[in-house]
C-alpha cells in the first residue's frame, strides 16, 4: 500500500503545483473532480481520513456557488484535506499516533547543547517523543544567547566539546541564571570523579554518564522539570524581578475590583514599559538586561504606596494596579517612580547609562474587567511611546479600543505545494493574529524568495522564515547564509525544514544561523510547537 | 487466468486494482479514459471490462452504449467502478447495460473477490 499512497500524495502535488502555477482562473469543476477522485480512491488504499476529508469538502464545494476559482481560493478551499494528507503521510513515516490532541503551552522547553550532531538528534528526537519541545544547539555562544528569549525548563549540556568546554558554560549559565532556578543536566563519557565533583561544584543539577540508559535519563529530566514547575507555583513571584507573577494577576483584579466596588472607591491600572529595552539587550548583552529589570522592580517597590500591587506582565512589562486611587494619583505616583528610575544609574565595564520608561494609565473597575482596563492602559501607553517615550498618559475613557498590534511577517519557502499551503494556513488562522499583525507569504523555492527581495523589505518587522533546506535551483542552505548576512539578520527567526537522515545538513544549517530544525515528514502540532516557542523570542 | 480490460483515469486507483488483478493471475490491459477502452475493446477480446462511471472523453455510460451497440461485442461482460454509491447512478449504470456495479471505494479485496464470483 505504501507505494500508492507515495503515489496519491504526488498527485495531489503535482495538482496543486499546476493550479498554483496558472494566472487564470480555475474552473470549479476542476476542483470537483479532484475530490471526487481522492474520496473514491484515498479509502481504497488506505487513506480513511483523506477520503473522509475529500467527501466533507465535496459537500462544502456544493454550497459555493462560484464557477471560478483563483489559486488563493483553492488553496484556502483544500488547506484542511491538505493538513490532513500531511499529517497521514507524516504518520505513517515514523510510525506514529495523532490522537493525542496536543496544546503548546503543555510543553515543557529543553535546551541541548552538544556539539556531536550524531547524539544530539538522537536526544532531540527521544526527548520529544516524550512530549518535551527540544531546541538544540551545537554552539555555546548561540546557546547563551538563546537562553534569555527561552526561558528553557532545563538546560541538558555535554561535557565534551571541542569549542568550549560544557563546564565552562555550565559556569556561564549557573552565573546568568544566578536570580531563577533553571535545572542543568551535564552528559559525559567521562565518568571520573573530578569530573562529576567539577560539575557538582558548577552547580550541575544532575550528572548523567554516557553511555546512558535512554529511560533512565528522561525520568532524571522529567523530575527537574516538575521540580521547577512547582517552585514556580509556588514563589508566586517572578524569579527575576521578584514581583507578582502574570498568573497572579487575574485573580488579585478581581478581589481589588469587588473590593472598591463596594466601598465605592476610585481604582486604576498602569502599564508600564522600560524605553528602548531591546537595544539595552543588544548593547550590553542580556545579564545586564537582567540587571536593569530587577534594578527597576525593586526601585518600583520602594517607590510606591502600600497597597499598590506590581506584576510583571510579560519582557519588560509591568502591570501596577492601584487601590483606591484614581488616575490622575496613579499618574502622580508614576511619575515620581520615574524620575528617581531615569536618576538611577546603570554601571558597565566603566560605562554608566540611564534608562527610562513610558506608561499608561486608566481607570479600572469591575464592569469593564480586566481585559479592557490593560486594554485602555495599553493604548495610552502606545500613545506615551508614539509622543517621545519616558511620560505616563492617562487613558481619556473606556472606551473599546482597537489592539495595537506588532507586524509579524512569515515566510514560508518550500517547494511542495502541500507544506506551503498548510503552513501558510496554520500561520495566517493561528492564535497570534490576537497580538500581532499577521503578513504571511509562501515562495515555491530559494530563488523565487530571494528574487522578491522580501528580506530587505520592511526592515523594522521582526520576521519569521521556514525554510526548507533541499530545494532547486537555490537550497535552503545558501538562503541562510544570504539572509545571516543582512545587516539587520537577527530580526529573522529560521526554522530549517531537512531530511531525517542528514546529519551533516543539520549541523550545518545550525552554524550558519538556524534557530531550529524540523525533520521531514513533521507532524503540523511540532511546527506549532516551536513557533510557540520561538515566538517569545520575536516578541520580546 | 482471464484477459481483463482496466478503464479508469485515477492513476493511484489503476495502478492498485491493475496490481491486485495480476497478483490473482489475471492478464491486464489498462485505460484511461474512455475513448481508450474502446479503442481496446475493438482490437481484443476482453472475459470481462472493468469500467469507471466518470472518465474524460467518454464517460463509462457514454462507452457501454457504444459496445452494446456493436454487434459483436454486445455481449462482453461489463463491471462499472462508480464513486457515487447513490442508487441512481447504479440504476443507471444497469439501465445502460452494465452487469455487475461496485461502489467506490472499496478495498482491493472485495474487488478481486467480486471478480472472482463473475468469472466463475
Amino acid at each position: 500500500m505504501e507505494k500508492y499512497k507515495a503515489k496519491l500524495l504526488e498527485n495531489i502535488r503535482k495538482q496543486l503545483q499546476s493550479w498554483y502555477k496558472v494566472t487564470e482562473e480555475i474552473n470549479g469543476k476542476e476542483l470537483d473532480k479532484f475530490l471526487h477522485s481522492l474520496a473514491g480512491t484515498a479509502p481504497t488504499i488506505g487513506l480513511q481520513k483523506i477520503g473522509d476529508a475529500a467527501n466533507l469538502l465535496m459537500k462544502k464545494y456544493k454550497e459555493i456557488p462560484e464557477e471560478m476559482w483563483s489559486a488563493e481560493s483553492i488553496q484556502q478551499f483544500l488547506s484542511p484535506l491538505l493538513a490532513v494528507a500531511y499529517d497521514e503521510d507524516a504518520v505513517d513515516l515514523k510510525g506514529e499516533a495523532l490522537s493525542k490532541k496536543y496544546t503548546p503551552e503543555e510543553k515543557d522547553l529543553i535546551m541541548l547543547i552538544d556539539d556531536d550532531p550524531a547524539l544530539l538528534i538522537y536526544l532531540k528526537d527521544k526527548l520529544e517523543n516524550e512530549g518535551f519541545t527540544v531546541m538544540a544547539f551545537t554552539e555555546a555562544k548561540k546557546a547563551l544567547k538563546a537562553f534569555f528569549d527561552l526561558d528553557p525548563s532545563c538546560v541538558i549540556i555535554d561535557v565534551h566539546m571541542q569549542e568550549k568546554s560544557g563546564l565552562e558554560i555550565l559556569e556561564e549559565f549557573k552565573r546568568y541564571t544566578n536570580f531563577r532556578f533553571i535545572p542543568a543536566v551535564m552528559i559525559s563519557v567521562d565518568d571520573s570523579k573530578e569530573t562529576r565533583m567539577k560539575s557538582y561544584q558548577l552547580d550541575a543539577d544532575d550528572f548523567i554518564p554516557k553511555p546512558f540508559e535512554m529511560d533512565e535519563l528522561i525520568v532524571r529530566v522529567r523530575r527537574l522539570v516538575t521540580k521547577k514547575k512547582h517552585l514556580k507555583e509556588l514563589i508566586m513571584l517572578d524569579e527575576l524581578t521578584r514581583v507578582y507573577t502574570r498568573k497572579h494577576l487575574s485573580p488579585s483584579f478581581k478581589r481589588i475590583a469587588e473590593q472598591m466596588n463596594r466601598e465605592q472607591q476610585p481604582f486604576s491600572a498602569a502599564m508600564i514599559d522600560l524605553d528602548h529595552f531591546k537595544s539595552i539587550n543588544d548593547t550590553y548583552g542580556h545579564l545586564m538586561g537582567d540587571r536593569v529589570l530587577a534594578g527597576f522592580a525593586n526601585l518600583l517597590k520602594q517607590n510606591l504606596r502600600t497597597g499598590d500591587l506590581p506584576f510583571r506582565y510579560g519582557g519588560e512589562e509591568f502591570l501596577i494596579l492601584f487601590p483606591r486611587t484614581d488616575v490622575k494619583t496613579a499618574s502622580l505616583v508614576l511619575n515620581r517612580v520615574l524620575n528617581r528610575f531615569m536618576d538611577h544609574p546603570f554601571e558597565t565595564d566603566g560605562e554608566s547609562f540611564r534608562v527610562s520608561f513610558s506608561a499608561g494609565v486608566s481607570a479600572a473597575c469591575l464592569s469593564e474587567g480586566l481585559e479592557n482596563t490593560v486594554k485602555a492602559a495599553d493604548h495610552a501607553l502606545y500613545k506615551a511611546k508614539q509622543t517621545g517615550r519616558a511620560k505616563t498618559i492617562a487613558a481619556e475613557a473606556l472606551a473599546p479600543i482597537e489592539a495595537v498590534r506588532k507586524k509579524l511577517r512569515f515566510a514560508v519557502v518550500d517547494d511542495d505545494p502541500i507544506i506551503r499551503t498548510i503552513l501558510q494556513d496554520l500561520f495566517q488562522n493561528s492564535s497570534l493574529n490576537e497580538k500581532f499583525l499577521l503578513d504571511v507569504q509562501a515562495f515555491e523555492d530559494g530563488l523565487q524568495f530571494l528574487q522578491s527581495e522580501w528580506h530587505l523589505k520592511d526592515p523594522e518587522s521582526s520576521s519569521f522564515i521556514v525554510l526548507d533546506g533541499m530545494m532547486p535551483e537555490i537550497d535552503g542552505i545558501e538562503v541562510l547564509k544570504v539572509i545571516r548576512s543582512l545587516k539587520h539578520q537577527e530580526r529573522f527567526t529560521v526554522v530549517m525544514l531537512t531530511n531525517r537522515t542528514s546529519e551533516e545538513d543539520i549541523t550545518t544549517a545550525l552554524k550558519l544561523g538556524a534557530d531550529d530544525y524540523l525533520t521531514k515528514p513533521f507532524k503540523l502540532a511540532e511546527i506549532e510547537s516551536r513557533i510557540f516557542h520561538l515566538i517569545k523570542k520575536i516578541s520580546s | 487466468m482471464a484477459r481483463l480490460l482496466l478503464a479508469e483515469d485515477e492513476e493511484v486507483l489503476r495502478m492498485l486494482v491493475s496490481d491486485t488483478l495480476e497478483d490473482d493471475g489475471h492478464e491486464i490491459d489498462e485505460a484511461c479514459d474512455g475513448e481508450e477502452a474502446l479503442n481496446k475493446i475493438m482490437a481484443h477480446d476482453y472475459d470481462l471490462i472493468v469500467l469507471d462511471y466518470m472518465m474524460p472523453v467518454f464517460t463509462g455510460l457514454e462507452v457501454i452504449v457504444k459496445v452494446r451497440a456493436i454487434p459483436e461485442k454486445k455481449h462482453s461482460m461489463i463491471l462499472m467502478l462508480s464513486a457515487k454509491s447513490q442508487v441512481s447512478d447504479q440504476r443507471a449504470a444497469m439501465d445502460a447495460g452494465a452487469d455487475y456495479f461496485m461502489a467506490k471505494p472499496f478495498s482491493p479485496i472485495q474487488l478481486s473477490e467480486k471478480i472472482e464470483e463473475i468469472l466463475k
